[in-house]
């Protein structure tokens, strides 16, 4: 398993090891995708070791043609994340922050203007879906909701912002 | 259930509920094609976590250089100490001053009358084309722009409301002098005044 793709097939194919392996490099991507949602580091890491396993016992869950594992995970991990926050109360941590009435958006304002530019590319309509996606962890639904727009409108916009983002944004260039 | 088309890309970014995403993982497992559309989708999710995770992660000793040549570059253009926000961070590595120069953007908290910090802050672009408020739990506030020759431009009606983090773009087609967020009654909760590029704090 010493390259991404030869450590991809064995975690498809249950290889023994594949799971620590997959833990041992993407930890700390997976982690912040995690904290990106879920706020501290604590919970951070309970949410990638709940998903991690979750993943692990579902036979097919991965498979190669879905693209590299740690996309997939990163995913998981997040839809993991977003789970537990709307199930535990929509924008608890929210809450907490503002009870503090300490500045709430340190770094994740420097971590929104720096990504600014890249959604900028996008049309303003597609912008505003996938940031309230993004960042305010909506649902499609909520989404409709709160933009009074019908449901079928966000998806098709969700979806072509997205393939926008999927042209643009080269992880190279954030390196 | 048939083939996925747009319930990729809300897979991947997390917009589906529980019970919607349990419904397309299902499908995925018997159907290749959907599996590679929602793997693309995942990439482009992934990189955007990459992006947005990518300027905490970078090496002290790389980050130097750039917040050095920051640094100069705010200097030169006379616009240092323009920012209240970031002087906490600028003493340690200079990660949010670089940001802010590589990208034109600024941001600014909003303060109460008496000089209190609110949770609400403004992103803005520094040309003045557009500002972004955000507000994290508070009750529901209006946004008002005030132009340089104190006329009100009331922006986003009831923006706010609590235990909410909630955001709202406005594109202004006037230049802005002062955003305000205001109750129902008109009385100012706070205000910032952005500083775009040419200016001066104060001027």
């Amino acid at each position: 398993m010493n390259d991404d793709r030869e450590l991809d097939a064995a975690f498809a194919a249950h290889a023994d090891g594949a799971l620590e392996e997959a833990y041992r490099r993407h930890a700390a991507a997976l982690q912040a995708a995690a904290r990106h949602v879920l706020g501290t580091a604590g919970d951070a890491r309970d949410c990638v070791h709940d998903a991690l396993i979750r993943v692990w016992s579902k036979e097919g869950a991965y498979r190669p043609e879905r693209g590299a594992l740690r996309a997939f995970l990163m995913v998981c991990v997040r839809n993991e994340a977003l789970s537990r926050k709307r199930s535990a109360g929509r924008h608890q941590a929210s809450e907490q922050r503002a009870a503090t009435a300490t500045p709430a958006f340190g770094i994740d304002v420097a971590e929104r203007v720096a990504v600014r530019g890249v959604l900028a590319a996008l049309p303003r309509e597609q912008r505003d879906v996938i940031e309230l996606a993004y960042w305010g962890d909506y649902t499609q639904a909520e989404i409709a909701t709160r933009l009074g727009i019908p449901l079928g409108t966000i998806k098709s916009r969700a979806a072509l912002g997205l393939r926008k983002l999927a042209r643009s944004l080269n992880p190279r260039d954030f390196a | 259930m048939n083939h996925i088309d747009q319930e990729a890309e809300l897979y991947a970014l997390g917009m589906l509920e529980d019970d919607e995403r349990a419904r397309v993982d299902e499908h995925l497992r018997k159907c290749i094609p959907c599996t590679v559309k929602v793997g693309e989708a995942e990439a482009a999710v992934a990189a955007l976590i990459d992006a947005t995770q990518a300027r905490r992660q970078q090496p002290r000793a790389a980050r130097w250089p750039l917040a050095v040549a920051a640094a100069f570059a705010l200097a030169a253009a006379g616009l240092l100490g323009q920012n209240v926000i970031l002087r906490g961070a600028l003493g340690t590595d200079g990660t949010l001053l670089a940001t802010l120069v590589d990208s034109h953007f600024d941001h600014v908290q909003f303060q109460a009358p008496g000089g209190a910090a609110l949770p609400a802050k403004a992103i803005y672009e520094r040309h003045g084309k557009w500002y972004e408020i955000l507000a994290d739990g508070t009750p529901a506030w209006h946004v008002v722009f005030v132009r340089p020759d104190g006329t009100r431009d009331p922006a986003a009606a009831d923006f706010a409301r609590r235990g909410a983090a909630s955001i709202v773009y406005l594109a202004p087609t006037t230049p802005v002098r002062t955003i305000q967020l205001e109750d129902a009654a008109g009385h100012v909760i706070g205000s910032v005044r952005p500083t775009l590029l040419g200016e001066r704090e104060g001027s």
